[in-house]
């Protein structure tokens, strides 16, 4: 009888060596990662697109996660909020319609079970698509280690009498590709109005990243309509007349390039309206 | 055990093999047994009710289990398909294939399996797999286990292995031992009084790939438990303690956790009596640290309060709120005497249950940090510690009388607070007051037919206000059964939304297979679990279930 | 590969389903739960001296249930004498209400044999859906009968099939 214990107590104890216990600061050390790149180098840049709501208690702790990776990969990382579903509903406490027709066609798509939740790159990670927020980090942070494939540049132009804006972004293949396509997305940022949180409503929150429409659909337009070897250069414009409710100084384009096989991001890119 | 080893892989060896190389015993003697459980829905709209017909119209859930057994060998496999899965169980569902698949050999001594298994540690503090198709949940870990029983009441029981998630492996591993020694049964088997003792340690590994954290890769969780049984008196208690675990649930902070469960019960012929108190501090363990909702949990923290069967009581619903809770219940059931004046010729049933759960007490690490605060300690507390928010209370009361050989009775009340907020995660939203009454009436005429009729009453003035409902049902033993419904929702405080949500259904069952139809609305409702509540949007449907066992 | 050893274990499952069905008498799995004071007991010892035995599925929360061991209660004297049939009764209550059996069962006088099986390992070895189930084994501890849901009445149902057993 006394051995078994024994041998229990040994196991129990052997079990109790395998746990790490971390000490303060919890947090990495992050040295500036931009000192010695060179302007011109291109590098792979991480697409967050998030599914938000101004009724969802935990939205604000996501757009936080989102904040603290602008901070580590201030150069690097570019978030897209979709305002979708359940919790982004309109009533008399919470008025702002930031619902679009192309943000609910993608949560329609990707079927977030719970907000917020993100899809980094549009790549599984873990095997999962739609992440929550506390997986965001190691999976922006998996994709940010691939080597880019596709450079991207925005030019944009506004007219600010006509509000228009024209929009022309350059893509030039790195290495052989899929099919791809292009989406061109505007955002805004500085949006006041009530959200839920945690602790109860805050009346003038800041909504970020707030996705506002889709220039050329849901979907994008082809950029490669076939397999594309390196070097390769297209252009793709698009003008448009800005909505009057936006407010052009907080807007910023964001454009990516996803496989037309796997519909994959490989590589995306962010530029103000008005720099 | 080197042989019993030996014997195990022969037999699965042979199991693997042309069925040409079985003995006859193998196939003669041996024991099959399963079930088919399906469940498939039409989906109709009522908008107004939030009901929405589904891009496919039709939902289904299939679950089939064929297990094998010779002798000490035993090997199953379950089927599960959804195509695609009903309207509320996770999109992560959709497809079909093998959910399951073990092969295990067990004597009086052993106990071991390859493949998926389900186990308990003690209470499920720190580990419990388990599944509930009605819940949508199936935790099993897939891997190896060894239970051994040295002695007369030792159990030693070792896991390691990955847990399900919907239709891959979760990113973390399980490593687990447990030990379990029912003190008197070996060296007084005949005693009246036990008394058992157990202890348990868990450990996960998830590699560290964040670039915000420093994260714990190995998260160990431990819990010591005993009871001790003598006649009609009964206690039981089980404290479990976690290590620093930064995960999606506990808003990332370091603090280690704790909990302790304790139960205290005393009965006789006529009356028994239940006592459980339980104290919660950031236990909530998983094998990802970033699961959320029901994925992938270890820990098993049940709420402490009655389980209604009514559907009005159970509108409600409590659930352990995992990162902190106090809470107690109390309970009593009562027989009053047969033939007694008071008791009828039948005897009376009463239970009394009263339970109550509030929040516990976090303080602020300094004056700068907010609690919970990501990437700290979180917050602090002391043992046992009772904060000032409350969770959930009720008091309910319920009393069954048969009053003749045809003629049954159940009438109960219960009032209820519920923290809404809290407990369903809308900040801001008004706490539920509500009082339910009910009545089942019960009466079987011809032998073998029986009408019974069923009203319940729930008045709150939050939430969506006062509920009526209405059941009758008409069963002709031992298959068939009639029943239909209506839940109205008459008080709520928008006029376009006090909607009337019937329900039909018909069921067959003979010998161990079962049919049944159901046609209506039902309303939305949340379903708890743990620590989680999961919303089940309101339905309009068509619906067969379908379930045999062989 | 995967698949091709999934198919084949599962074809074997069906060709082992048809042969094993043809020479019944199917007995109780070996399984371990616990008696109501906690002792562990296997699944195979459950016995009544050659006299038949209801195995009963059933946990404290589910009100047909209650309804059946009802029904069977104030009718199991009756039943002893006429077949010396014995009421396994194996709850399948989890930590939640586990601890709500030996009081709710007590305070009811019920006069079964009662055993936890809080993980559902029983059920599940057994093929049970959903509960209440109840198998009638004979007096060689076969399974002979099972029967799942509760009706008013349906009680009756199973002592037909234990007179049956005891006309043998």
């Amino acid at each position: 009888m006394k051995k078994v214990f024994h041998f229990v107590l040994g196991l129990l104890l052997l079990l109790a060596a395998s746990c790490d216990i971390v000490d303060e600061p919890y947090t990495r050390i992050i040295g500036n990662d931009d000192d010695d790149n060179e302007p011109t180098e291109v590098v792979q840049k991480v697409l967050l697109e998030e599914f938000t709501g101004h009724q969802c208690p935990n939205c604000p702790a996501g757009a936080q996660v989102a904040n603290q990776l602008h901070e580590i990969y201030p150069e690097k990382f570019i978030v897209i909020a979709y305002h979708a579903g359940w919790f982004a509903r309109t009533n008399t406490s919470f008025p702002v319609d930031y619902r679009t027709t192309e943000g609910t066609a993608l949560d329609v798509y990707f079927k977030p079970g719970s907000y917020p939740s993100g899809v980094v790159n549009r790549k599984p990670y873990n095997n999962t698509i739609i992440l929550d927020r506390s997986i965001w980090a190691p999976a922006t942070a998996a994709q940010m280690s691939n080597e880019p494939k596709l450079q991207l540049q925005i030019l944009t132009n506004y007219n600010e009498t006509y509000r228009a804006l024209s929009v022309a972004v350059t893509a030039k293949a790195l290495t052989t590709l899929d099919p791809l396509k292009l989406c061109i997305f505007v955002t805004e940022g500085g949006l006041v109005s009530p959200q839920v949180a945690s602790g109860g409503t805050i009346d003038n929150y800041v909504h970020n990243h707030v996705f506002r429409a889709s220039l050329n659909g849901t979907w994008g337009q082809n950029l490669f309509s076939q397999e594309t070897i390196a070097n390769q250069v297209r252009t793709i414009s698009v003008l448009t007349i800005l909505n009057s409710s936006w407010n052009a100084q907080n807007l910023s384009i964001v454009c990516f390039a996803y496989s037309d096989v796997t519909g994959e991001i490989i590589q995306v890119e962010e530029a103000k309206v008005i720099e | 055990m080197n042989l019993k080893i030996t014997r195990i892989i022969a037999a699965i060896a042979l199991l693997l093999l042309s069925k040409a190389s079985f003995s006859q015993d193998f196939i003669d003697k041996a024991n099959i047994s399963g079930n088919i459980y399906s469940e498939a829905s039409y989906y109709l709209e009522d908008t107004l009710i939030g009901a929405y017909k589904t891009r496919e119209n039709i939902g289904a859930n299939i679950y089939g289990n064929i297990l094998y057994r010779y002798k000490g060998l035993s090997a199953g496999v379950r089927y599960e398909a959804y195509l695609p899965q009903l309207v509320g169980f996770d999109s992560k569902f959709e497809g079909m294939g093998i959910a399951h698949r073990y092969v295990s050999y067990s004597d009086s001594l052993f106990d071991v399996s390859i493949g998926n298994y389900y186990e308990q540690f003690g209470s499920g503090l720190v580990l419990r797999t388990y599944e509930d198709k009605n819940l949508g949940i199936d935790n099993a870990l897939d891997g190896f286990r060894a239970v051994i029983r040295p002695l007369k009441g030792v159990t030693l029981k070792a896991v390691i292995g990955k847990q399900r998630y919907y239709w891959e492996s979760g990113p973390g591993t399980v490593r687990g031992l447990d030990a379990e020694w029912n003190v008197l049964q070996l060296l007084k088997p005949e005693s009246a009084t036990n008394i058992l003792v157990g202890g348990s340690a868990v450990s996960r590994y998830q590699p560290d790939d964040d670039p915000l954290y420093i994260l714990p890769e190995n998260v160990a969780a431990y819990a010591g438990r005993m009871s001790l049984t003598s006649g009609g008196f009964f206690v039981s208690g089980e404290y479990a303690q976690k290590i620093n675990d930064p995960s999606a649930t506990n808003s990332t902070i370091y603090k280690s956790g704790q909990a302790l469960v304790a139960t205290t019960s005393y009965s006789q012929k006529g009356i028994g009596i239940l006592f459980t108190g339980k104290w919660v501090d950031n236990m909530d363990f998983r094998s990802s640290r970033n699961a959320t909702s029901n994925d992938l949990t270890l820990s098993y923290i049940p709420s402490t309060s009655l389980q209604h069967t009514y559907s009005l009581p159970g509108m409600y619903p409590y659930a352990t709120q995992p990162t902190g809770e106090a809470s107690l219940m109390g309970q009593v059931n009562y027989q009053i005497r047969k033939n007694s004046k008071l008791g009828g010729k039948y005897g009376t049933n009463i239970q009394l249950s009263a339970s109550v759960a509030n929040s516990i007490n976090k303080q602020k690490l300094n004056d700068t940090t907010e609690i919970e605060t990501p990437g700290t300690l979180g917050y602090k507390t002391s043992f046992l510690s009772i904060g000032n928010e409350k969770y959930f209370h009720e008091v309910a009361l319920e009393i069954s009388r048969k009053i003749n050989k045809n003629l049954k009775t159940v009438a109960g009340a219960t009032t209820q607070f519920y923290n809404l907020a809290k407990i369903q995660g809308h900040p801001g939203e008004e706490s539920v007051r509500a009082l339910v009454v009910y009545a089942d009436v019960s009466y079987k005429f011809l032998e073998s037919q029986n009408i019974r009729i069923e009203a319940q009453h729930l008045s709150t003035k939050q939430d969506n206000g006062n509920w009526a409902m209405l059941l009758a049902e008409y069963s002709i033993a031992p298959r068939w059964s009639f029943a239909i419904s209506d839940q109205f929702n008459y008080g709520n405080p928008e006029n376009e939304r006090r909607k009337h949500y019937y329900l039909g259904s018909v069921s067959y069952s003979h010998a161990s297979h079962r049919v049944s139809v159901r046609f209506g609305k039902q309303s939305e409702g949340v379903v708890c679990i743990g620590g989680v509540c999961r919303l089940v949007p309101a339905s309009y449907a068509a619906s067969v279930v379908l379930s045999t066992s062989f | 590969m995967k698949r091709i050893l999934i198919l084949s274990t599962l074809s074997l499952f069906v060709f082992f389903t048809l042969q094993a069905q043809s020479t019944g008498g199917k007995k109780l799995p070996s399984v371990t739960i616990k008696t109501l004071d906690g002792k562990t007991f296997n699944t195979t010892q459950i016995s009544n001296n050659g006299k038949p035995i209801i195995l009963s599925f059933w946990a404290s929360w589910c009100r047909p249930c209650l309804k059946e061991m009802a029904a069977i209660s104030d009718l199991y004297d009756d039943w002893q004498d006429q077949t010396g049939v014995k009421l396994v009764a194996v709850s399948i209550d989890d930590a939640r209400t586990v601890n709500n059996v030996r009081p709710l069962v007590n305070a009811r006088g019920w006069e079964f044999e009662f055993y936890l099986d809080t993980n559902s390992d029983f059920k599940r070895a057994m093929g049970v859906n959903d509960v209440p189930h109840t198998f009638i084994l004979n007096g060689k501890g076969e399974i002979v009968y099972q029967h799942t849901s509760y009706t008013e009445g349906s009680e009756k149902e199973l002592f037909k099939k234990l007179k049956e057993l005891a006309g043998n």
